[in-house]
């Protein structure tokens, strides 16, 4: 065994030198401002910004709904903002996986080359800046928009329908925004799925709606966690989206620590919303993991399917 | 009693992209029997997977009609026919144990749990996996895995069972072991087995018939003694064990013989209703039927034994462990394989490439096959 130690340990160190950049960056950059603001959630506001350094845990009590330093009047209104936002957010995941998984199996069944332009063509929103994409919303959604103009010109509604400024606006936009990331780990995962499962469920006498069930499903639910978590994360946390199709009307986390940190001043603040979401984005995680590290979860394909 | 799976002139193409379609299956028609067990044996693209792709439903005839015990099954979905199969990358769920995987088909079937869980014992007890129940299948090896999807096909004891090259992927003793262990499990179930190989050694242990395909259309069926030492066709004959195919040109016929002269001049007489004088017969005889001499007098054909003699010079000679394999070239006939137990003793000891040999096939052995070789 001696004689393998000096090759594991030049391999060892290979990869602790291309772990070091990374790991460096990161260090610095990520978990140095996470730290600090951690230090600041739990600091007193300064009067024009910035933090005055006496303990101050009054940024969470306004969070969970005491408003007052001695925790008597209950007022949760950033809690019902927290969890309109984790309702959109779960909108949003939800349509887009909707949407997204039988669009999966769709491509996935298409010749080589329509599957590339297919990928290529969910990326293409990419190439185009955000609020440009959103500013079209703008314009789609508006009482003057197109969809306004050709539901009235159908003769379907008379007046048009409020949608610019509500949250069905920030869900539709949101969704929109999202697609392409629940859309990639889905796909991933309906790729892998194997046809000849498939046919062997029907030939062991399982219904189409048995096999989807039993087959399809279970087999496919590592893309649909991991597609939910990634659209989910991102969209609790989701400014752009409310400010520009929500209007002043629908206010979420995203907005909310925004305009901690940029209008009011209220650095504390806006550091102790971003923990407690961080925090229950990370429990949500946890949950996921362990779910995946079920018995019955499939992680990799059996050996033979492979190689026949 | 209608058979139990009837297959009538199933035709079945496919478009290609840019080319002429490719006949998969051409007027095909089969019966198979209760408790039988019938090989499907063709070269690659024959149309095999095809045709058992058709009777578990999952491909389409573009004509015929497929029947179980008299009723045809072409509109039921593949769900719905009694009917499973062994499929050749096995297909186990990948996210469900042994006991789960093996109980599948009594699961969506709505048996309840304790039954099920007797049922799936005693057919993995069958495949020789008892107590492997709560096994993940991705812990399995390949022969492991393949009885686990034998036990999964025959739990719900099905009328007909499909296997589409279920032993391929298996090393060769295992092979060995699974051949015999399936044919006694087919015989023990009284299930029909419908059994896909390109292997002809395969089709010949196994089988209690054997259906040669080659361009989707039947080239010959029967049990394993017909298609090896009778067959139809210089197709047959070339693709199931090593033949010589001699082309002899029937001089003339009195009573049952006739006499028959090879290129090269020797005669020999045959008898036998494939005997016409005036046209050219192809003649099959296998190498082991070959019996050698060596030395210049023996070449001087033997006029006392009845059959084929002719003369040769060795051009090829290896020793395979039990045999030796020659090949002699004959002039006027071409080469010709050969294969015997013990090289015969000439004066060296051995015979040597270049030497001359004269070859003997009794008429016993040769076999004339109905149309000209292809
Ligand atoms: N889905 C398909 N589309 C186009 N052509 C097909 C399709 N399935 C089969 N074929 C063609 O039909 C012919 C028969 O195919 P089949 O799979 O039945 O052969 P096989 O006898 O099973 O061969 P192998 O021993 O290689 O498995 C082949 O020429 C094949 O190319
Ligand atoms: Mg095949």
């Amino acid at each position: 065994m001696s004689a393998r130690k000096p090759i594991e340990l030049r391999q060892k160190s290979v990869l602790a030198g291309l772990l070091a950049a990374p790991t460096l960056f990161l260090a610095v950059f990520f978990a140095g401002p996470l730290g600090l603001m951690f230090i600041y959630s739990w600091l007193e506001p300064g009067l024009y910004g910035g933090v005055e350094w006496t303990f101050y845990d009054l940024s969470y009590g306004r969070i969970f709904g005491w408003a007052d330093t001695r925790y008597e009047k209950f007022d949760p209104v950033y809690l019902e903002i927290f969890l309109r936002s984790v309702v959109l957010a779960l909108q949003t995941s939800f349509f887009c996986l909707l949407i997204c998984y039988p669009a999966a199996f769709w491509v996935s069944r298409l010749g080589e080359r329509a599957k590339s332009l297919c990928l290529f063509l969910i990326t293409l929103p990419f190439f185009v800046s955000l609020v440009v994409r959103l500013f079209a919303w703008v314009l789609l959604l508006r009482p003057t928009g197109l969809i306004n103009q050709f539901l009235i010109g159908l003769g379907l509604i008379d007046t048009p329908l409020e949608i610019i400024f509500t949250e069905t606006a920030v869900v539709i936009g949101m969704v929109y925004v999202f697609i392409p990331f629940m859309f990639l780990p889905l796909y991933a995962s309906v790729e892998k799925l194997d046809a000849s499962l498939i046919e062997a469920s029907g030939d062991l006498g399982a219904t189409r709606l048995q096999t989807f069930r039993k087959v399809v499903l279970p087999l496919t639910l590592p893309g649909i966690i991991g597609g939910s978590i990634i659209v989910f994360i991102p969209s609790l946390g989701n400014f752009i989206v409310p400010s520009l199709l929500g209007g002043a009307k629908v206010v979420m986390t995203g907005n909310l620590i925004e305009q901690q940190f940029l209008s009011a001043r209220n650095w504390p603040f806006g550091a102790a919303l971003g923990m407690t979401v961080m925090a229950s984005v990370l429990l949500l995680l946890v949950v996921y993991v362990r779910l995946l590290g079920r018995d019955e979860m499939p992680a990799a394909r059996i050996r033979s399917s492979e190689g026949g | 009693m209608a058979p139990l799976l009837e297959i009538r002139n199933a035709t079945r193409h496919f478009a290609t992209q840019g080319g002429a379609p490719v006949t998969a299956l051409d007027g095909l028609s089969l019966t198979v029997a209760d408790n039988e067990f019938v090989t499907l044996l063709g070269p690659s693209g024959c149309g095999k997977t095809t045709l058992l792709r058709a009777i578990s439903g999952f491909e389409d005839l573009d004509s015929g009609d497929i029947l179980i015990e008299g009723t045809s099954i072409l509109d039921r979905p593949a769900h719905a026919r009694p009917v499973n199969t062994v499929f050749q990358n096995y297909a186990l769920f990948p996210h469900m144990n042994v006991a789960r995987n093996v109980g599948y088909s009594l699961e969506v079937a709505g048996v309840s749990g304790a039954e099920r869980a007797r049922r799936v014992a005693e057919a993995l007890e069958l495949v020789g996996l008892g107590g492997y129940g709560e096994r993940s299948v991705r812990q399995l090896s390949g022969g492991q895995q393949q009885r686990v999807a034998l036990a999964r096909a025959i739990v719900a004891r099905p009328r007909l069972l499909l296997l589409d090259e279920p032993l391929s992927a298996l090393d060769r003793n295992l092979r060995q072991r699974m051949q015999e262990e399936l044919k006694q499990l087919q015989h023990g179930l009284g299930i029909s087995f419908v059994f896909v190989t390109h292997d002809q050694e395969e089709a010949l242990t196994m089988s209690d018939r054997i259906v040669v395909l080659d361009g989707g259309r039947i080239q010959q069926l029967g049990p394993p003694e017909d298609i090896y030492f009778r067959p139809e066709n210089a197709f047959v004959a070339r693709f199931v064990g090593e033949s010589n195919l001699v082309t002899a040109h029937v001089l003339s016929r009195s009573g049952e013989e006739g006499l028959l002269e090879v290129a090269g001049g020797a005669r020999l007489v045959l008898s036998g209703d494939r005997v016409v004088p005036g046209i050219d017969a192809t003649l099959l005889f296998r190498p082991e039927s070959v019996s050698v001499a060596s030395g210049p007098e023996a070449a001087a054909s033997e006029p006392g034994a009845a059959g084929l003699s002719l003369a040769g010079r060795l051009t090829q000679s290896s020793f395979t462990g039990s045999d030796y394999r020659l090949e002699i070239d004959v002039p006027g006939v071409g080469p010709l394989k050969a294969t015997v137990r013990h090289l015969a003793q000439s004066s060296s000891g051995g015979l040597a490439p270049g030497e001359p040999v004269a070859l003997h096939v009794p008429s016993a052995a040769i076999h004339v096959l109905a149309g000209p070789p292809a």
